[in-house]
């Protein structure tokens, strides 16, 4: 009965999460696609995640003459690093799924909400 | 004789007065708010003031600083003048009501006239504030607004005969005198128990119909009009509506619980005087929060109808049941 | 009658009945409708012209954003299409792990539709009941495919994620505290007279009218069209599995909602077999390089027959494809029902058919002439057409 559920509700918890205040209560899965991470150390600048990137907002960044010097043995060749635009991302994890050395990764770190359009470019 | 006119503008304007009055209003928007939230396992109003208690004053002061919009067809004088002067009538209503003591802030030996009255007349403004916004949603909503008025006066009038005739008067200090007194050694003598509780079912029916709470907000359904009568209004017009609303719910639960519930009347262990006007208050308030809190309950576990059914239903089952019931209470003198 | 008796007024494409912009231009005598039209287009995004520009594998995510609450079926749809003119054979796997996600869609799209519903009729309570049991769901499907609401659970080919044992054990207890509560759903629903009195006898959709109009889905099925692709041609693993397909004759919208909790049942019922038979192997076959050909794919959605259809001429990207949505099935038919009605019923038809104007607005309008009412027949059109494009060649 629907007046039986209702003051049972009255006495109740209520469900909301006052989100961002609290978090208690959400779920953060493992496999939530959001932030992503950049390990340029390992990247190899081979460009397939800009390939494979549906929202065409991976753009492929010449490397600066400090990182050029700063290049270690395993990424010598490297020229250009994946810089990737929050603002037009679709979340859909291709890149990660594409990329050869593991060093592109989404997170599952959902809180991106930001007043600078600069930091919501990751690889920079 | 100074100290006289000091402690009746006190009254009027601070306490119980146009302040306290408003008060109660928003107090009681923010309990309607948070229970129908909790009801629906939501938080409800909880970020102005302590549990969001300051919600309704805060709605009435952010809308107010708005931006007021007057639509070309509307008509400029009425849609710009009657919103302010809208919640008037209610307080004058509300000054009837005895809260702190068994006489209300105005009394005379025909209160209940002018409560039916100011109910009237606000409905009257509201069809009067929607034709004047020349939106059609507007005018259908005013049009609805006013068949439920011819819907559910009848019964909302025939259930306060019901406290007039047991008290035999129309003076509101009266008919809480005649609640007076216990049955049976422990059981209140008010109206509620026993026969008058038919009258009361009556009553809180058209009360929700009056206050245009679902299932009866037809008048302001969202889904459908869009708001109706209230859709054109904004900024400051519209914090005025606002507040008219709240103020509707203060009136019409007051005299519920002044007819049907003993109004301020409680145990008074000896007390008197200041101290016994508070006792009064107290209860009051508890009795007025009670029939709220089972208004909010019926509220939220209906779908709102439709304009036909509304009037079907009035004309079909609640007016023949008021009329019969009164009879019924006439024939048997006053019971 | 004279004509000062009608009033006319839009509803809509700012309305808080609507939910997605769309317009119903009706004709009211009093409080009755006289006269009603859907006017869309709305929300045209150009996304089939968009997707010709993309490889496949990239307009798989475009077809997964023409819906948000179907975003999965019409995923499904394409990529399924595509794989018919790749002729890849989809590992089992894969298949059974799509109806699962397709469920799990249809468990919360009809969930959803339920709130809506009742938001529609101004029974908030029961809104907010359904849709905080939805949020069992869309947790159970956030866990699975890593978001909410666009999955990108799906691969040309197969699928992108597989399910866990830790996943299965999170999606076993969701359904059974899931069970109880949709029985206590159904029975508010089904037991509340104010639901009765907006809902029984409204909007009958008969099943002359429905054959007429060519509705699909839920809306279908109610009117008394015993048709389900689910089970009429099967497609992923729905042909291994056991399923009823219910049937209601009587049009309404009471029997809409019931039409729907039924199903939601029956979606357990299915979820519960592909957890309990999901067999071993591969999710994914690869596919690369050019395509030739076309093809179309027909699936369920959760609000009825999804069409895709794919063209290739040998290239990466589609040289057309083009997407009907159920929607667009369906909302004639309750264009078509409205007159009679009343206002107050308006938005209880218009939802009840769990309409979804984002499918619906990507190519086509239609466009009746207001003043003389009468509907343009092909050769009209075709006419009209001719005409255009001399005037605009000259």
């Amino acid at each position: 009965m629907l007046i039986i559920e209702l003051i049972k509700n009255l006495f109740r918890r209520p469900e909301t999460v006052k989100y961002p205040y609290e978090t208690e209560g959400l779920n953060f899965p493992e496999r939530l696609r959001a932030l992503h991470i950049i390990d340029q150390e390992s990247c190899i600048g081979c460009r397939k995640c800009a390939r494979a990137c549906p929202a065409y907002v991976i753009e492929m960044v010449p490397l600066t003459e400090d990182e050029l010097e700063a290049r270690t043995e395993k990424i010598k060749k490297k020229k250009v690093k994946p810089v990737i635009d929050l603002t037009a991302c679709i979340f859909c994890g291709v890149c990660e799924d594409v990329c050869p050395t593991d060093c592109l990764n989404l997170t599952n770190h959902i809180v991106l909400p930001s007043g600078d359009k600069e930091e919501l470019e990751v690889g920079d | 004789m100074i100290s006289d006119i000091a402690l009746f503008l006190f009254q009027s304007i601070v306490f119980p007065g146009v302040f306290f009055i408003v008060t109660l209003a928003f107090g009681s928007n923010w309990m309607y708010r948070k229970i129908y939230a909790r009801l629906q396992r939501r938080v409800g109003p909880d970020s102005a003031g302590k549990y969001g208690f300051m919600q309704g004053f805060a709605d009435f002061l952010k809308t107010a600083s708005k931006e007021e919009i007057v639509p070309r067809s509307a008509n400029q004088v009425i849609f710009r003048v009657l919103p302010i002067i809208a919640p008037v009538p209610i307080i004058v209503g509300i000054f009837f009501i005895p809260m702190m003591g068994l006489r209300g802030m105005i009394s005379s030996p025909g209160d209940i006239y002018a409560i039916v009255f100011i109910l009237t007349i606000v409905t009257a403004i509201e069809i009067v504030l929607g034709w004047s916004s020349g939106s059609k949603y507007s005018l259908i909503g005013a049009s609805r607004s006013g068949m439920q008025l011819v819907s559910f006066g009848i019964p909302l009038i025939f259930s306060m005969l019901y406290p007039i005739i047991r008290a035999g008067s129309f003076n509101l200090m009266d008919i809480v005198l005649a609640q007076d007194g216990t049955n049976f050694g422990f059981l209140p003598r008010w109206n509620v128990l026993g026969l008058g509780v038919i009258a009361f079912v009556l009553f809180l029916i058209s009360a929700l119909a009056e206050l245009e709470k679902p299932p009866f907000d037809t008048p302001e359904a969202e889904t459908e009009i869009a708001g109706g009568w209230t859709l054109e209004y904004s900024g400051r017009s519209y914090a005025y509506i606002l507040l008219m609303e709240d103020l509707k719910m203060v009136f019409v639960i007051s005299i519920g619980v002044v007819l049907f519930l003993g109004g301020p009347l409680g145990p008074t262990f000896g007390i008197s005087g200041w101290g016994l006007a508070l006792l009064y208050f107290v209860y009051f308030s508890l009795k007025y929060f009670m029939v709220l809190i089972i208004l909010t309950i019926i509220s939220s576990g209906l779908a709102r109808l439709k304009i036909r059914q509304i009037v079907f239903g009035s004309w079909s089952f609640l007016t023949p049941i008021s009329i019969v019931f009164i009879i019924l209470v006439m024939v048997l003198g006053g019971v | 009658m004279s004509k000062r008796d009608y009033t006319e007024f839009n509803l809509g494409p700012q309305h808080p009945a609507l939910k997605e912009p769309e317009t119903f231009r009706v004709v009211v005598e009093g409080e009755r409708i006289v006269k009603a039209e859907a006017i869309l287009g709305h929300t045209h995004r150009g996304i089939e012209k968009v997707a010709e520009q993309r490889d496949y594998n990239k307009a798989l995510y475009l077809a997964e954003r023409i819906c948000g609450i179907c975003s999965f079926a019409h995923n499904a749809n394409f990529a399924r299409a595509v794989e018919f003119v790749a002729d890849v054979e989809v590992p089992e796997r894969a298949q059974y792990l799509r109806v699962l996600v397709a469920e799990l869609e249809r468990l919360h799209s009809h969930m959803l539709w339920l709130g809506v519903l009742a938001h529609e009729i101004g029974f908030d309570t029961f809104y907010f009941l359904v849709w905080n049991d939805r949020e069992l769901v869309m947790d159970a499907l956030e866990t699975l495919t890593g978001n909410r609401v666009n999955y990108g659970m799906n691969d040309i080919g197969g699928v992108r994620a597989d399910l866990t044992p830790d996943i299965k054990g999170l999606l076993m207890r969701k359904l059974d505290e899931l069970g109880p509560r949709l029985e206590k759903i159904k029975e508010i629903a089904l037991k509340n007279k104010t639901v009765i009195s907006r809902t029984k006898g409204v909007g009958v959709i008969s099943n002359e009218l429905a054959r007429k109009t060519c509705v699909t889905g839920p809306t279908a099925r109610s009117s008394g069209i015993n048709w389900d692709l689910r089970r009429d041609q099967p497609y992923f693993a729905y042909g291994d599995l056991d399923f009823d397909v219910k049937v209601s004759t009587d049009g309404d919208v009471y029997s809409k909602i019931t039409l729907r909790i039924e199903e939601l049942f029956e979606s357990m019922r299915i979820i519960q077999q592909v957890l309990e038979h999901l067999p071993e192997g591969r999710i994914k076959t690869d596919v690369r390089g050019k395509l030739d050909g076309s093809a179309v794919s027909r699936i369920e959605a959760p609000r009825g027959e999804n069409f895709h259809y794919v063209d290739f001429r040998n290239s990466k990207e589609p040289y057309r494809m083009k997407v009907r949505a159920p929607t667009y099935a369906n909302v004639v038919s309750s264009v078509e029902v409205l007159v009679g009605h009343y206002i107050s019923d308006i938005p209880v038809i218009v939802a009840a058919n769990d309409p979804c104007f984002s499918c619906t607005d990507r190519t086509l309008v239609i466009d009746r002439d207001t003043e003389r009412y009468q509907i343009l027949t092909a050769k009209e059109l075709r006419k009209l057409s001719i005409e255009t494009t001399k005037e605009e060649i000259m």
